[in-house]
């Protein structure tokens, strides 16, 4: 099915309620060089209801905004009428600690939901970027974890139950407040890396981890990408079991700027965590696999923190980036040929690895440089079919935003599009939020 | 029910047989009665079984399917307990245990794909010798099909510290109603797109059939420690979960039993528990040997604090299987106890398992019927067994009824109506207990998306009879068109 | 999830004193726990030949929804009887009492052809019982593999051309030595620990008289008194298998009469499928006033080789055996009397012998008895699939303990063209003791 542009805009202003347009409308709510007419910040669940009543009702095209972090994912917007802000949906609704469970309105930052968990010395699975900023509900519709994604897998595995606003303004819930469940379909699989292109996210219940008594961080370095690669699969396959392994390359530790950091060298970043006697016996194990040292905890706060942000903050935020998932085994050879498509367009990347996960994160920073859009646009195209041929997909997290309608930022679709436009279709028939920004321009 | 008529029959039967072959196409009545029933209580006859050997062979039948316009229900091993493998509307049983095979094990990346036939088991002994695994267990898991977790999500003792099937599937290769085939996911770790994968899975058979799943493996654990505390009483056993999760260990399996289960357990397979003890507790922990010990003194400590009346351990598999031996069969072991049982599956917050056991009781005395209670404790989990004797007017009913009535007290504590049986034709008329329309209509629209002429597996998990909520029955979405729901 | 029946509206299909007991049908819960350990399931893929889809008819002609028709019994034919289900059954369903009891009324409506029921008359009611004929006809078997004929039989396709070829070499191969079948007793070497009588069985002492031989020899050195008796019957086990039980109950009674006479501590079999049907003699005789309590005396006293040497304790073998060895749950020793253990202690005992864990070991070889004749092609799949996993563990001898499954085996190594041995557990112990250096 086509999705054929919102009927001619309405100006949001004449029907929404002057009540419920209560932000105004600043610069940082562009998504693709498309400004709102207006911004909405709905200051509970029903008030967002009728909000997204009133929407569907005239066909405003709208696009959900939580801390903004990860606002130029996608593709470009077809039409852009309203921004809606969750952060009002603040509520902390319960810690259930005993239960090891939480219940948290979609617009609480991670830090903020995080502290509230740390009084009871448990924590939320998931570290996605810039998280003094990010809302749960934002890191959920992206569905992206950072580092410790090795261990605790992916957001979607946190998530028990769940509370959307859809397109209409109806809420549904789904799942429970168990950790064990299987009442009617998993609902929250829709929402959870769909961008919100099929409803709002507004409250989520997670099951949640203790924290590990103790945790360290090992660090050393190599004269290649290899030799880092090759070491992370060896703890990969040991009987050691980190919460993260990561691989930075030079140009990457070049940009983050840490100390921690050697800048022309290609590092390897081990977090481990458990009791004092099992966590000395892993970095024992660990310090037979590779040659490191212990980081202290404040430095080892501070890199884990950049390592999480890169791509995202405002000193790696790049012009160029992919995000590509493969089997673990095969990163070393994409690397190669992310560095041999960079030397022939004359471009440098940042490469960011976590091998376990199967994940590998390229960015290049164009800096003016006259690069033609169908070069950026072949480079993909390179990257995407060798990730094929691996059985991996590439997910191209930035590009420059004039060239951002030449290609569709999300990969490989297993022949599964059909029935993704046939989702859209059911629950946002009128194509009202997010249009076109996601996997098929849908 | 489909009804197709003598000759359509004959031609139907003449057609899947030129797709699989004669030898697997069953369709005498007396051969068709064996797959009226799964491990659950209804039963209902297809008009064809189907045993298909390829993903092709899946896809000619679901094609012919479309043209009778009649339903396909998917078959595993038929151990499931919500009758979700039951031809309730009649119409073709696709029975995939002959799709067998284990295409890949690649040990480097800890993926395998297997075909849905596998057997839960046999995956983890194929991957036994690059020392992989793979970790949900359901109770049958010797004789079940992945395919079949795959459909219902399934869990086991071990879910609690690693998870269900759906933390396992990376991907899966499905034939949709329209005979279409599409990869959802694959064996990497995220997805591009809408999680369908994730919502495949846990969606009983109503959305595609599944012929290639992608799993992940995990390395199998250095060490495991099992223990077993009995208390006094249910109370004490309940107060010692709470407090080790709240302690801050996860541990792999935290099992309970009660009085009559242990009785029951203890006349079939003694395992050697005192014949006075109210409750027992089985915990298992596994991980590094360092790990293991310190946790297992921990959970000694904290059991300690509830008058335990003895506390066990084993640390070699024999003594291990000994512990265990008692647990899993006490399911049979009560059925000794009288002829027929009812066993319910609810989960409630952790926290909330005194309470609810409490009102479970009293529902035991209000029916005048025996309750045993079996629990996945770590999990909330609930099976309580009613015991009842059909042969008694009104036994069934009064049984069923006070099945009802657990339900009702799991949602009252904030719980939901299934843990990991599933809904299917067991539970469906109690969905409206836990969802409102809003939520159910938002289900049905994931149906539609799928399929608009209900062939696959039609009449499961949403309730039948009055209700005003338009979701999927048989034929109504093919008679109102997706439109209805717009 | 409910268990449940449905009430009988009108009379039976399944009548008389061995009808299928209603209670054990029922309670069968459907559950499916016995599917991956019944061979017919694991070879067909299909629930018919399942455990749960035999009783699940079961049920049905009890409530009268199916009548008893070929289309139904083929598919308990197919069962082979190994009761593996039992031991997976976690509600305690009795399947080998209903099978035989739902075979006995199979029988009452079978129309056999002619041939086939002559065959089964002669085999079952002459040959069987009478330990003359079997001699007879087992001296006629010898001469015929030893003469030379065989050869030239073979060699002339003169039995391809009369449809006996699988048959013929499938036949066991007769011992050139024999078993003593008269009244005696072997004394025990030193002091005696037990008095034990000996069951002689009707095929063992033929075909595998030598290792017959060795188990007495085995026996009194670790200190037995040894009763042989003469007049003893066949156990009836085969009868019982086919659903003859009224014929079962007759050799029951002879063999009770027998024993019951000698005193004796233990009666030993070692043969599982006689040891089996031995301790059930209790069961079969239940109805019998005259023999329902000396039934079940003489089943208490009845013992498995292995179980009884084991539980003596037996004296430790000293001499080497440098084997890799594996060992296939006989399914009457391990599935009917639960006997796993016993075997395994004694292979582990001999200095040198390498014992390896058959994948699957207690799945079926396909011998059930009959089942190799009566079943040929379904037992044969079974057998193949047993071969294939004897293979994988690169064993030189499987070792085993019943005398069908000695046979079967032996059959699937010629059909193979397999090197392996196939021995009794107790010719292994034989062997660790000293009184032979290689079998």
């Amino acid at each position: 099915m086509e999705f054929e542009p919102p009927h001619p805009s309405t100006n949001p202003l004449t029907v929404v309620p002057d009540y419920m347009l209560n932000r105004p409308v600043t610069p940082e709510h562009t998504i693709h060089d498309l400004s709102p007419s207006a911004v909405a910040r709905p200051k509970s669940i029903d008030e967002l209801s009728d909000l997204m009543s009133i929407t569907n009702d005239n066909n405003l095209a709208i696009a959900p905004r939580g801390g903004g972090t990860q606002i130029s994912l996608g593709n470009p917007l077809r039409a852009y009428d309203l921004a809606i802000e969750t952060t009002g949906l603040n509520k902390m609704v319960s810690h259930d600690y005993a239960d090891l469970t939480a219940t948290v309105e979609a617009g609480v930052t991670v830090s903020n939901f995080q502290d509230t968990l740390a009084n009871h010395r448990q924590f939320l699975a998931i570290d996605p970027p810039l998280p003094n900023q990010a809302t749960i509900g934002g890191a959920l519709a992206v569905g992206h974890s950072g580092p410790m994604k090795w261990q605790y897998w992916n957001p979607r595995d946190t998530v028990i139950g769940m509370k959307v606003v859809q397109p209409n303004g109806t809420l549904v819930k789904s799942g429970g407040r168990v950790v064990k469940n299987v009442s009617g379909y998993d609902m929250a699989r829709l929402h959870i890396g769909g961008l919100g292109t099929l409803g709002i996210i507004v409250e989520v219940s997670f099951k949640l981890t203790p924290k590990p008594p103790v945790e360290a961080t090992l660090i050393g370095s190599f004269d290649t990408i290899n030799e880092s690669l090759e070491k992370a699969m060896l703890i990969y396959q040991s009987d050691v079991l980190p919460l993260a392994i990561v691989t930075i390359d030079n140009k990457a530790a070049e940009q983050m700027r840490s100390d921690a950091l050697h800048q022309s060298r290609h590092t390897l970043i081990v977090k481990l965590a458990g009791r004092e006697r099992g966590l000395a016996r892993q970095i024992n194990e660990c310090r037979n696999l590779f040659q490191c040292d212990s980081m202290n905890e404040k430095d080892a706060a501070s890199l884990w923190g950049s390592i999480s942000n890169f791509g995202y903050d405002k000193v790696t935020l790049p012009t160029l980036g992919v995000r590509i998932s493969a089997p673990p085994s095969k990163l070393a050879l994409l690397s190669k040929v992310i560095y041999d498509l960079s030397t022939d367009t004359a471009l440098t990347p940042a490469l960011v690895a976590h091998p376990a996960h199967g994940t590998l994160i390229a960015n290049w920073h164009l800096d003016g440089s006259p690069i033609q859009s169908s070069t950026l646009r072949a480079m993909i195209g390179q990257i995407r079919n060798h990730t094929r041929t691996l059985r991996g997909h590439t997910f191209v997290e930035h590009y420059p935003i004039p060239q951002r309608s030449d290609l569709d930022v999300w990969d490989n679709y297993g022949g599964s599009m059909e029935t993704m436009r046939n989702l859209k279709a059911q629950y946002d028939p009128r194509g009202t939020l997010n249009p076109g920004r996601f996997i098929g321009h849908i | 029910m489909v009804s197709l008529g003598k000759p359509s029959t004959r031609r139907l039967i003449e057609e899947l047989k030129s797709v699989v072959g004669d030898e697997y196409v069953i369709h005498r009545d007396e051969d068709l009665l064996v797959f009226e029933y799964d491990g659950s209580v209804d039963k209902a006859l297809p008009t064809a079984v189907v045993l298909p050997a390829d993903t092709n062979e899946v896809v000619s039948v679901t094609k012919l399917a479309a043209t009778y316009s009649i339903p396909i229900t998917a078959r595993g091993a038929g151990t499931g307990l919500s009758g979700g493998a039951i031809a309730n509307h009649g119409g073709i049983v696709l029975a995939l245990t002959r799709m067998t095979r284990i295409i890949q094990i690649d040990a480097e990346n800890m993926t395998a794909i297997v075909e849905p036939g596998v057997v839960n088991i046999d995956l983890s002994t194929a991957t036994a010798p690059y020392g992989l695994y793979y970790p949900p267990d359901p109770s049958s898991q010797k004789v079940c099909t992945l395919g079949g977790n795959v459909a219902e999500n399934s869990g086991g003792p071990h879910c609690l510290a690693y998870g269900v099937t759906t933390n396992y599937v990376l991907g899966l290769e499905v034939v949709l109603a329209n005979g279409s085939v599409q990869w959802f996911g694959e064996t990497t770790r995220e997805v591009g797109g809408y999680d369908l994968r994730g919502i495949m899975v846990g969606s009983e058979g109503t959305l595609g059939i599944v012929t290639k799943i992608a799993v992940r493996l995990v390395k199998i654990p250095e060490v495991v420690r099992t223990l077993l505390a009995v208390f006094n009483n249910v109370e004490d056993a309940s107060l010692a979960v709470s407090d080790i999760i709240a302690a801050g260990i996860v541990p792999a399996a935290l099992e309970m039993m009660d009085k009559l289960c242990i009785r029951a357990a203890e006349a079939s397979v003694p395992a050697g528990y005192p014949q006075d003890a109210g409750a027992i507790l089985l915990v298992e922990v596994d991980g590094l040997s360092e790990v293991t010990d310190e946790q297992v003194a921990d959970i000694i400590h904290v059991c300690n604090k509830h008058s335990p009346i003895e506390i066990r351990t084993a640390s070699d598999n024999i003594e291990r299987e000994k512990l265990w031996a008692g647990r899993k069969g006490v399911i049979g072991a009560l059925g000794r106890l009288a002829p027929n049982y009812y066993l319910v599956d609810g989960t409630v917050p952790r926290t909330r398992i005194m309470d609810t056991l409490k009102g479970v009781e009293k529902i035991s005395k209000d029916y005048e019927l025996p309750i045993g209670n079996l629990l996945h404790a770590g999990d909330g989990n609930l099976h309580p067994l009613i015991l009842f004797d059909e042969r008694k007017p009104g036994d069934t009913q009064k049984a069923l009824e006070a099945g009802g009535k657990i339900l009702e007290l799991c949602i009252q504590a904030g719980g939901v109506l299934s843990g990991e049986h599933g809904i299917g034709m067991e539970k469906q008329e109690y969905m409206p207990l836990m969802f409102t329309d809003d939520d159910m209509t938002s289900m049905a629209k994931l149906k539609l998306a799928f399929e608009t002429n209900d062939i696959l597996n039609p009449g499961k998990i949403f309730p039948t009879g009055s209700s005003h909520v338009a979701i999927p029955q048989t034929g109504a979405i093919s008679r109102t068109g997706p439109d209805a729901f717009i | 999830m409910i268990q449940k029946s449905l009430n009988k509206d009108t009379l039976s299909l399944f009548s008389g004193p061995d009808a299928p007991l209603e209670d054990d049908m029922y309670k069968c819960v459907h559950c499916g726990f016995c599917l991956q350990v019944c061979p017919t399931y694991l070879e067909t893929g299909l629930e018919t030949e399942s455990p749960r889809g035999r009783i699940a008819l079961m049920k049905a002609v009890n409530e009268n929804r199916i009548t008893l028709n070929p289309g139904v019994y083929r598919h308990w034919d197919l069962c082979i009887q190994c009761r593996a289900c039992e031991v997976a059954c976690p509600s305690g369903v009795p399947y080998g009492n209903l099978i035989q009891a739902t075979m006995s009324q199979v029988n009452k409506y079978r129309k056999p052809s002619l041939l086939s029921k002559i065959l089964a008359h002669v085999f079952l009611n002459t040959i069987l019982p009478s330990q003359r004929v079997l001699s007879i006809l087992t001296l006629s078997l010898r001469m015929y593999q030893q003469s030379g004929i065989q050869w030239l039989a073979r060699k002339s396709g003169l039995l391809k051309f009369v449809g006996l070829a699988d048959l013929e070499s499938s036949s066991p191969r007769v011992s050139r030595s024999s078993f003593k079948t008269q009244d005696r007793m072997i004394p025990a070497q030193g002091k005696p620990r037990a008095k034990v009588g000996l069951v002689s069985g009707c095929v063992m002492p033929l075909i595998h008289a030598e290792q017959m031989n060795s188990m007495v020899k085995i026996l009194t050195h670790n200190g037995c008194d040894v009763e042989i008796t003469t007049g003893q019957a066949c156990c009836g086990a085969i009868h019982s298998h086919v659903g003859e039980l009224e014929r079962s109950r007759e050799l029951a009674r002879i063999n009770i009469d027998i024993f019951e006479a000698r005193n004796l501590d233990a009666v030993i079999s070692a043969s599982a499928g006689c040891g089996t049907l031995m301790k059930e003699y209790g069961h079969l005789l239940r109805e019998d006033q005259s023999y329902a309590d000396r039934a079940e005396r003489f089943s208490q006293k009845v013992k498995d080789i292995h179980e009884f040497l084991v539980d003596l304790p037996f004296v430790p073998p000293t001499h080497q055996v440098d084997k890799r060895v594996t060992y296939q749950d006989s399914c009457h020793l391990a599935n009917s009397q639960r006997i796993t253990d016993a075997p395994r202690i004694l292979l582990r005992a001999i200095p040198g012998l390498d014992l390896v864990e058959l994948p699957s070991s207690n799945i079926c070889c396909g011998a059930g008895g009959t089942y190799s004749i009566t079943e040929r092609d379904f037992s044969q799949r079974v057998l193949d699939s047993k071969m294939e996993s004897i293979a994988s563990t690169e064993a030189a001898i499987v070792a085993t303990a019943n005398p069908g499954c000695i046979i079967q085996l032996e059959y699937g190594t010629s059909r193979t063209g397999s090197n392996t041995k196939i021995l009794y557990v107790t010719d292994l112990l034989y062997m660790g003791y000293g009184f032979k250096a290689d079998m």
